[in-house]
Protein backbone atom coordinates (compact mmCIF):
# COMPACT_ATOMS: atom_id res chain seq x y z
CA UNK A 1 0.00 0.00 0.00
CA UNK A 2 3.00 2.20 1.18
CA UNK A 3 5.00 1.07 -1.86
CA UNK A 4 2.04 2.18 -4.15
CA UNK A 5 1.49 5.61 -3.42
CA UNK A 6 5.13 6.07 -3.23
CA UNK A 7 5.68 4.57 -6.54
CA UNK A 8 2.38 6.84 -7.73
CA UNK A 9 4.39 9.60 -6.58
CA UNK A 10 7.61 8.98 -7.82
CA UNK A 11 7.23 6.91 -11.51
CA UNK A 12 3.51 8.07 -12.15
CA UNK A 13 1.46 5.57 -13.34
CA UNK A 14 3.47 3.70 -15.41
CA UNK A 15 5.23 1.66 -12.87
CA UNK A 16 4.30 -1.50 -13.32
CA UNK A 17 7.69 -2.70 -14.65
CA UNK A 18 9.25 -1.31 -11.46
CA UNK A 19 6.95 -2.93 -9.38
CA UNK A 20 7.22 -6.06 -10.64
CA UNK A 21 11.20 -5.97 -9.91
CA UNK A 22 10.31 -4.87 -6.56
CA UNK A 23 7.87 -7.77 -6.44
CA UNK A 24 10.82 -10.21 -7.53
CA UNK A 25 13.40 -8.69 -5.33
CA UNK A 26 11.66 -9.09 -2.56
CA UNK A 27 10.89 -12.40 -3.24
CA UNK A 28 14.93 -13.08 -3.99
CA UNK A 29 15.77 -11.45 -0.84
CA UNK A 30 17.67 -13.58 1.51
CA UNK A 31 15.74 -14.41 5.02
CA UNK A 32 17.06 -13.32 8.18
CA UNK A 33 17.19 -15.28 11.28
CA UNK A 34 15.53 -13.27 13.49
CA UNK A 35 12.81 -12.97 11.22
CA UNK A 36 10.50 -15.53 13.26
CA UNK A 37 7.09 -15.82 14.88
CA UNK A 38 6.09 -14.21 17.82
CA UNK A 39 5.53 -17.20 20.12
CA UNK A 40 9.21 -18.49 18.81
CA UNK A 41 10.50 -15.37 20.67
CA UNK A 42 8.03 -16.03 23.76
CA UNK A 43 9.73 -19.62 23.42
CA UNK A 44 13.74 -18.18 23.53
CA UNK A 45 12.82 -15.74 26.13
CA UNK A 46 10.62 -18.26 28.64
CA UNK A 47 13.39 -21.13 27.88
CA UNK A 48 16.24 -18.39 29.03
CA UNK A 49 14.10 -17.44 31.91
CA UNK A 50 14.05 -21.35 32.93
CA UNK A 51 17.23 -22.25 32.61
CA UNK A 52 18.42 -19.01 34.58
CA UNK A 53 16.17 -18.92 37.20
CA UNK A 54 15.81 -22.21 37.68
CA UNK A 55 19.24 -22.92 39.11
CA UNK A 56 19.58 -19.36 40.86
CA UNK A 57 15.65 -19.24 42.96
CA UNK A 58 15.58 -20.54 46.49
CA UNK A 59 13.90 -24.62 46.66
CA UNK A 60 12.40 -26.10 49.64
CA UNK A 61 14.62 -28.17 51.66
CA UNK A 62 13.29 -31.57 51.89
CA UNK A 63 15.82 -34.34 52.79
CA UNK A 64 16.08 -36.83 50.18
CA UNK A 65 15.31 -34.55 46.96
CA UNK A 66 18.26 -31.80 48.26
CA UNK A 67 19.06 -29.75 45.22
CA UNK A 68 17.84 -32.22 42.68
CA UNK A 69 14.08 -30.91 43.14
CA UNK A 70 14.99 -28.51 40.60
CA UNK A 71 14.72 -31.26 38.48
CA UNK A 72 10.96 -30.52 38.37
CA UNK A 73 12.07 -27.60 35.80
CA UNK A 74 13.76 -29.95 33.41
CA UNK A 75 12.69 -33.60 33.39
CA UNK A 76 8.75 -32.77 34.36
CA UNK A 77 8.27 -29.93 32.34
CA UNK A 78 9.23 -32.60 29.20
CA UNK A 79 6.89 -35.00 29.92
CA UNK A 80 4.06 -32.21 30.19
CA UNK A 81 5.00 -30.97 26.93
CA UNK A 82 5.38 -35.04 25.72
CA UNK A 83 1.83 -35.34 26.78
CA UNK A 84 0.61 -31.77 24.85
CA UNK A 85 2.13 -33.09 21.61
CA UNK A 86 0.50 -36.03 21.38
CA UNK A 87 -2.84 -34.32 22.12
CA UNK A 88 -1.96 -32.53 19.45
CA UNK A 89 -1.54 -35.41 17.56
CA UNK A 90 -4.76 -37.00 18.59
CA UNK A 91 -6.91 -33.82 17.59
CA UNK A 92 -5.02 -33.51 14.15
CA UNK A 93 -5.79 -37.54 13.56
CA UNK A 94 -9.40 -36.69 14.45
CA UNK A 95 -9.69 -34.00 11.93
CA UNK A 96 -7.88 -35.77 9.38
CA UNK A 97 -10.72 -38.21 9.86
CA UNK A 98 -13.68 -35.67 9.25
CA UNK A 99 -12.17 -33.79 6.30
CA UNK A 100 -9.37 -36.09 4.66
CA UNK A 101 -7.11 -33.43 4.37
CA UNK A 102 -3.85 -35.11 4.20
CA UNK A 103 -1.70 -32.25 5.30
CA UNK A 104 -3.55 -32.78 8.47
CA UNK A 105 -2.17 -36.19 8.37
CA UNK A 106 1.55 -34.80 8.09
CA UNK A 107 1.12 -32.89 11.53
CA UNK A 108 -0.51 -35.05 13.24
CA UNK A 109 2.52 -37.61 12.28
CA UNK A 110 4.93 -35.08 12.86
CA UNK A 111 3.50 -34.52 16.23
CA UNK A 112 3.76 -38.06 17.32
CA UNK A 113 7.76 -38.02 16.50
CA UNK A 114 8.44 -35.23 18.87
CA UNK A 115 6.32 -36.36 21.47
CA UNK A 116 7.99 -39.86 21.23
CA UNK A 117 11.80 -38.05 20.93
CA UNK A 118 10.36 -35.81 24.34
CA UNK A 119 9.37 -38.71 25.78
CA UNK A 120 12.65 -40.59 25.40
CA UNK A 121 14.21 -37.99 27.08
CA UNK A 122 11.92 -37.84 29.74
CA UNK A 123 12.80 -41.45 30.06
CA UNK A 124 16.41 -40.82 30.18
CA UNK A 125 16.21 -37.67 32.20
CA UNK A 126 14.29 -39.77 35.10
CA UNK A 127 16.50 -42.39 34.96
CA UNK A 128 19.32 -40.31 36.34
CA UNK A 129 17.01 -38.54 38.74
CA UNK A 130 15.61 -42.00 40.25
CA UNK A 131 19.64 -43.47 40.35
CA UNK A 132 19.90 -40.41 42.81
CA UNK A 133 16.83 -40.43 44.61
CA UNK A 134 14.99 -44.33 44.93
CA UNK A 135 18.94 -45.51 44.69
CA UNK A 136 18.75 -47.37 41.07
CA UNK A 137 18.31 -46.74 37.65
CA UNK A 138 15.18 -48.57 37.33
CA UNK A 139 13.03 -49.16 39.66
CA UNK A 140 9.90 -51.36 39.16
CA UNK A 141 7.06 -48.32 39.76
CA UNK A 142 4.11 -48.55 37.74
CA UNK A 143 4.72 -45.09 36.64
CA UNK A 144 8.26 -45.61 34.92
CA UNK A 145 6.35 -49.22 33.28
CA UNK A 146 3.84 -47.64 32.27
CA UNK A 147 5.94 -44.73 30.48
CA UNK A 148 7.80 -47.39 28.86
CA UNK A 149 4.87 -49.14 27.82
CA UNK A 150 3.35 -45.85 26.08
CA UNK A 151 6.71 -45.32 24.25
CA UNK A 152 6.22 -49.14 22.76
CA UNK A 153 2.64 -47.97 21.58
CA UNK A 154 3.46 -44.81 19.72
CA UNK A 155 6.49 -46.98 18.42
CA UNK A 156 4.15 -49.11 17.24
CA UNK A 157 2.47 -46.10 15.46
CA UNK A 158 6.35 -45.87 13.25
CA UNK A 159 5.96 -49.58 12.93
CA UNK A 160 2.45 -49.14 11.35
CA UNK A 161 3.16 -45.86 9.44
CA UNK A 162 6.39 -47.69 7.98
CA UNK A 163 4.32 -50.66 6.77
CA UNK A 164 1.57 -48.96 4.26
CA UNK A 165 2.63 -47.92 0.91
CA UNK A 166 -0.64 -46.43 0.34
CA UNK A 167 -1.10 -42.72 1.23
CA UNK A 168 -4.13 -42.51 2.01
CA UNK A 169 -4.66 -45.84 3.59
CA UNK A 170 -1.56 -44.85 5.42
CA UNK A 171 -3.12 -41.72 7.02
CA UNK A 172 -6.50 -43.04 7.69
CA UNK A 173 -5.01 -46.44 9.94
CA UNK A 174 -2.84 -44.10 11.44
CA UNK A 175 -5.08 -41.59 12.68
CA UNK A 176 -7.65 -44.69 14.26
CA UNK A 177 -4.68 -46.13 15.83
CA UNK A 178 -3.56 -42.71 17.26
CA UNK A 179 -6.53 -42.35 19.44
CA UNK A 180 -6.24 -45.82 20.49
CA UNK A 181 -2.60 -45.00 21.55
CA UNK A 182 -3.34 -41.35 23.31
CA UNK A 183 -6.72 -43.29 25.56
CA UNK A 184 -3.19 -45.89 26.46
CA UNK A 185 -0.68 -43.53 27.42
CA UNK A 186 -3.66 -41.41 29.65
CA UNK A 187 -4.16 -45.03 31.19
CA UNK A 188 -0.83 -46.23 31.81
CA UNK A 189 1.09 -42.74 32.85
CA UNK A 190 -1.83 -40.92 34.39
CA UNK A 191 -4.47 -43.33 35.87
CA UNK A 192 -2.69 -47.18 36.61
CA UNK A 193 -0.43 -45.15 38.69
CA UNK A 194 -2.79 -43.68 40.70
CA UNK A 195 -4.38 -46.88 41.26
CA UNK A 196 -1.03 -48.64 42.48
CA UNK A 197 1.56 -48.46 44.57
CA UNK A 198 4.15 -45.56 42.75
CA UNK A 199 7.25 -43.58 44.22
CA UNK A 200 6.23 -40.69 41.91
CA UNK A 201 4.78 -37.61 43.81
CA UNK A 202 0.83 -37.20 43.58
CA UNK A 203 0.29 -41.18 42.83
CA UNK A 204 -0.90 -44.27 44.49
CA UNK A 205 -1.72 -42.58 47.96
CA UNK A 206 1.53 -40.14 47.58
CA UNK A 207 1.42 -36.22 48.14
CA UNK A 208 1.54 -34.63 44.80
CA UNK A 209 4.69 -31.80 44.39
CA UNK A 210 1.18 -29.29 44.69
CA UNK A 211 0.29 -30.24 48.65
CA UNK A 212 3.71 -29.07 49.83
CA UNK A 213 6.98 -28.84 47.85
CA UNK A 214 5.51 -26.85 44.88
CA UNK A 215 5.85 -23.34 47.11
CA UNK A 216 5.31 -19.99 45.11
CA UNK A 217 8.48 -19.66 44.15
CA UNK A 218 9.04 -22.84 42.24
CA UNK A 219 5.51 -21.87 40.63
CA UNK A 220 6.90 -18.89 39.27
CA UNK A 221 9.27 -20.82 37.28
CA UNK A 222 7.50 -24.41 36.93
CA UNK A 223 4.56 -23.01 34.72
CA UNK A 224 6.42 -20.61 32.65
CA UNK A 225 9.41 -23.91 31.85
CA UNK A 226 5.97 -26.00 30.79
CA UNK A 227 4.72 -23.05 28.36
CA UNK A 228 8.81 -23.02 26.65
CA UNK A 229 9.25 -26.55 26.68
CA UNK A 230 5.97 -26.80 24.85
CA UNK A 231 7.07 -24.26 22.54
CA UNK A 232 9.93 -25.23 22.09
CA UNK A 233 8.43 -28.49 20.71
CA UNK A 234 6.08 -27.04 18.54
CA UNK A 235 8.58 -25.41 16.65
CA UNK A 236 10.65 -28.33 16.22
CA UNK A 237 7.35 -29.74 14.72
CA UNK A 238 6.63 -26.90 12.94
CA UNK A 239 10.19 -27.25 11.20
CA UNK A 240 9.65 -30.65 10.49
CA UNK A 241 5.98 -30.39 9.06
CA UNK A 242 6.97 -27.94 6.92
CA UNK A 243 10.18 -30.09 5.46
CA UNK A 244 7.85 -32.90 4.58
CA UNK A 245 5.31 -30.27 2.99
CA UNK A 246 8.74 -29.17 0.87
CA UNK A 247 9.04 -32.86 0.10
CA UNK A 248 5.31 -33.73 -1.04
CA UNK A 249 5.34 -30.96 -3.07
CA UNK A 250 8.64 -31.50 -4.86
CA UNK B 1 -3.72 17.80 61.55
CA UNK B 2 -2.84 14.89 64.60
CA UNK B 3 -6.28 12.96 62.98
CA UNK B 4 -4.10 12.29 59.92
CA UNK B 5 -0.94 11.76 61.50
CA UNK B 6 -2.86 9.26 63.74
CA UNK B 7 -4.20 7.49 60.52
CA UNK B 8 -0.95 7.27 58.63
CA UNK B 9 0.58 5.58 61.65
CA UNK B 10 -2.54 3.17 62.02
CA UNK B 11 -2.45 2.30 58.51
CA UNK B 12 1.98 1.62 58.54
CA UNK B 13 0.78 -0.86 61.67
CA UNK B 14 -1.58 -2.38 60.13
CA UNK B 15 0.75 -3.21 57.38
CA UNK B 16 3.65 -3.70 59.33
CA UNK B 17 1.59 -6.42 61.16
CA UNK B 18 0.24 -7.76 58.10
CA UNK B 19 3.98 -7.83 57.05
CA UNK B 20 4.72 -10.26 59.97
CA UNK B 21 2.40 -12.17 59.69
CA UNK B 22 2.91 -13.30 55.81
CA UNK B 23 6.54 -13.26 56.14
CA UNK B 24 6.75 -15.69 59.52
CA UNK B 25 6.22 -18.91 58.06
CA UNK B 26 8.70 -18.19 55.62
CA UNK B 27 11.71 -17.14 58.12
CA UNK B 28 10.39 -20.28 59.54
CA UNK B 29 11.06 -22.17 56.19
CA UNK B 30 14.33 -20.64 55.75
CA UNK B 31 15.45 -21.52 59.07
CA UNK B 32 15.71 -25.09 58.53
CA UNK B 33 19.29 -25.64 57.71
CA UNK B 34 19.63 -29.05 58.60
CA UNK B 35 19.14 -30.64 55.37
CA UNK B 36 22.47 -30.61 53.22
CA UNK B 37 22.12 -28.07 49.92
CA UNK B 38 24.48 -26.60 47.70
CA UNK B 39 24.80 -23.37 49.84
CA UNK B 40 28.10 -23.00 49.33
CA UNK B 41 28.19 -22.98 45.61
CA UNK B 42 25.47 -20.04 45.84
CA UNK B 43 27.68 -18.56 48.33
CA UNK B 44 30.65 -18.13 46.58
CA UNK B 45 29.01 -17.23 43.42
CA UNK B 46 29.88 -20.50 41.40
CA UNK B 47 26.60 -21.31 40.09
CA UNK B 48 27.26 -18.33 38.48
CA UNK B 49 29.48 -20.29 36.24
CA UNK B 50 27.06 -22.88 35.92
CA UNK B 51 24.06 -21.07 34.89
CA UNK B 52 26.26 -19.11 31.90
CA UNK B 53 27.60 -21.89 30.49
CA UNK B 54 24.02 -23.71 30.18
CA UNK B 55 22.93 -20.62 28.96
CA UNK B 56 25.23 -20.68 26.17
CA UNK B 57 24.68 -23.82 25.12
CA UNK B 58 20.86 -23.07 25.27
CA UNK B 59 21.79 -20.19 23.24
CA UNK B 60 24.04 -21.94 20.41
CA UNK B 61 20.73 -24.91 19.87
CA UNK B 62 18.26 -21.95 19.47
CA UNK B 63 20.72 -20.25 17.05
CA UNK B 64 21.03 -23.67 15.41
CA UNK B 65 17.18 -23.75 15.20
CA UNK B 66 16.82 -20.27 13.61
CA UNK B 67 19.46 -20.82 11.47
CA UNK B 68 16.83 -24.27 10.32
CA UNK B 69 14.14 -21.89 10.10
CA UNK B 70 15.43 -19.67 8.44
CA UNK B 71 16.85 -22.62 5.30
CA UNK B 72 13.33 -24.01 5.33
CA UNK B 73 11.99 -20.44 4.60
CA UNK B 74 14.44 -19.56 1.79
CA UNK B 75 13.62 -23.24 0.48
CA UNK B 76 9.85 -21.98 0.72
CA UNK B 77 10.27 -18.85 -1.18
CA UNK B 78 12.16 -20.71 -3.71
CA UNK B 79 9.51 -22.73 -4.60
CA UNK B 80 6.74 -19.80 -4.25
CA UNK B 81 5.38 -22.31 -1.06
CA UNK B 82 3.98 -20.39 1.80
CA UNK B 83 3.34 -22.12 5.24
CA UNK B 84 0.84 -19.32 6.30
CA UNK B 85 -1.17 -19.72 2.89
CA UNK B 86 -1.89 -23.43 3.60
Amino acid sequence: MLWDIYSFLIFGRNNKKRFRNFELNKKLMKENILQIAWWKWLCVILLFYTYIAGFLIPVPRLPILHESIRNLFFHVTIWFSMIIMMGASLIYGIRYLNSNNIDLDIKAEQCTYTGIFLGIIGILTGSVWAKNTWGAWWVNDAKLNGAAATMLVYLAYIVLRGSVDDEIKRARLSSVYGIFAFTMMLVFIMVLPRLTVSLHPGNGGNPGFGAYDLDKTMRTVFYPAVIGQTLLATWITEILVRIKRLKQHD
Amino acid sequence: MTNIISMIKKIALSFLSILLFVSAPLVLLAQNNDVEMADIMHANGKIYVVVSVVSIVLLALLIFLMIIDKKVRNLEKSRNWSFRAN
